[in-house]
């Protein structure tokens, strides 16, 4: 296991229990372990380890992966039948995965493994830490935190005053409490100027206008993406640093709106009134883009924007 | 239909899918032995065996099947009109 040195028992204890269980897993796994840098590596080990001490061993981590990845191929294979979808509306997934306790913790933890076992996460979140670095302001604001890795990210480096979360699912920001409290030694209670919210995101209100909004693998999760948009667009400062994903015909259970093209996610932007001023591009290995879009293959996009 | 010609059947689908005349695939061959052999590449060959035999295969049998040898066992069943569990 290349670039995975012999003490990192936990992750070496993931791996091999993944890899007993799925042929491709276990190839995919040796392939991007090997891409990991040493950083990587070490908060890879880092993270199984941290939700080891909540009581998820690394063989039970092993089965939520597992669990996660046969979700996704079900719905690849759903998707390569149909070019569609399985789900449109926000009230079919609420029940089956927002508020399903049990999912939501399998899928956050799952996610967050996949921040450094799935190339396409893993490219996304180096994107977002290339950037994330050089944002400042008084105000920070995340729209479903999730599993806590990219606010966390943003915490670490002090640019801002104060970091608010906002989730619609209740397991979601448990989860992401406990992330943050533990990454930053706090015992009872979230840093000081962090705050969580379980809400949806256009009940939120807040009297601040934000200098960073991030709204990671957000926008497939909802029926009106440019409203989402618009929302942000309105709680943003005037050259503010607004990071967004969005997939390209990458089904997932909870994904309901299905982006075609790059052309269809840049207008969405554009017509949102935010301004482009980078972005990355995931393709699947051996793919060009034109391969990728005519066969309808996974693309993931990040873009950072500005008002 | 014979093993031997259904191996032939499914190597087509292989060379088509990897675009790649030079694959020639066994029953013990695996995502192992091909370099571009991933999840999505497992997905587009398991479509087009179904198409090629007219078949379905159950999302187990896509997730569990280790080599093309278990892939033939799949369609040498439902070919015999065994009935996924």
């Amino acid at each position: 296991m290349k670039s995975m040195s012999e003490n990192r028992i936990f992750s070496k204890r993931l791996i091999i229990s993944i890899s007993q269980h799925n042929m491709l897993q276990a190839k995919n796994i040796a392939t991007q372990v090997a891409l990991l840098d040493e950083k990587e590596c070490a908060e890879l080990e880092e993270l199984i380890a941290y939700y080891d001490s909540e009581g998820i061993t690394p063989e039970q981590q092993a089965e939520m992966y597992l669990r996660f990845c046969r979700t996704t191929m079900e719905e690849q294979i759903y998707f390569s039948k149909t070019q569609k979808y399985r789900y449109n509306s926000f009230e079919q997934v609420e029940n089956l995965v927002y508020k399903n306790e049990e999912y939501m913790r399998m899928y956050m933890i799952a996610l967050a493994l996949t921040l450094y076992l799935w190339k396409s996460n893993r490219e996304i979140f180096r994107f977002y830490r290339s950037q994330i670095c050089n944002a400042k302001g008084n105000y920070f604001l995340e729209v479903g935190p999730g599993h806590g890795r990219y606010i966390s990210e943003a915490v670490r480096y002090r640019n801002f005053k104060e970091y608010t979360g906002v989730d619609v699912s209740q397991t979601s920001i448990e989860v992401c409490r406990r992330h943050l409290m533990a990454k930053f030694d706090c015992i009872e209670n979230l840093p000081e100027n962090c705050f969580l919210k379980c809400m949806n995101f256009f009940n939120f209100d807040s009297t601040n206008k934000f200098d960073c909004i991030v709204m990671g693998e957000l926008l497939e999760h909802v029926e009106r993406p440019e409203l989402f948009l618009k929302k942000a667009f309105d709680l943003a400062t005037v050259g503010a640093f607004v990071f967004i994903t969005i997939p390209i015909n990458a089904p997932e259970l909870d994904h309901i709106y299905l982006f075609e093209d790059i052309k269809q996610v840049e207008e969405l932007i554009v017509n949102s009134s935010f301004k482009i001023k980078n972005k990355t591009v995931v393709l699947p290995d051996s793919m060009t883009l034109e391969k990728a879009l005519s066969r309808k293959a996974p693309i993931n996009t990040a873009y950072v924007l500005t008002k | 239909m014979e093993r031997e010609m259904m191996l032939k059947k499914v190597n087509d689908i292989f060379i088509e899918v990897f675009n790649d005349d030079s694959i020639s695939i066994s029953e013990e061959t695996s995502a192992m032995d091909i370099e571009d052999w991933d999840s999505l590449t497992h997905i587009t060959l398991i479509g087009n065996v179904e198409k090629k035999f007219g078949i379905i295969f159950t999302l187990d049998e896509v997730l569990d099947m280790r080599n093309v040898g278990e892939m033939l066992d799949v369609i040498e069943m439902r070919l015999k009109g065994v009935i996924a569990k």
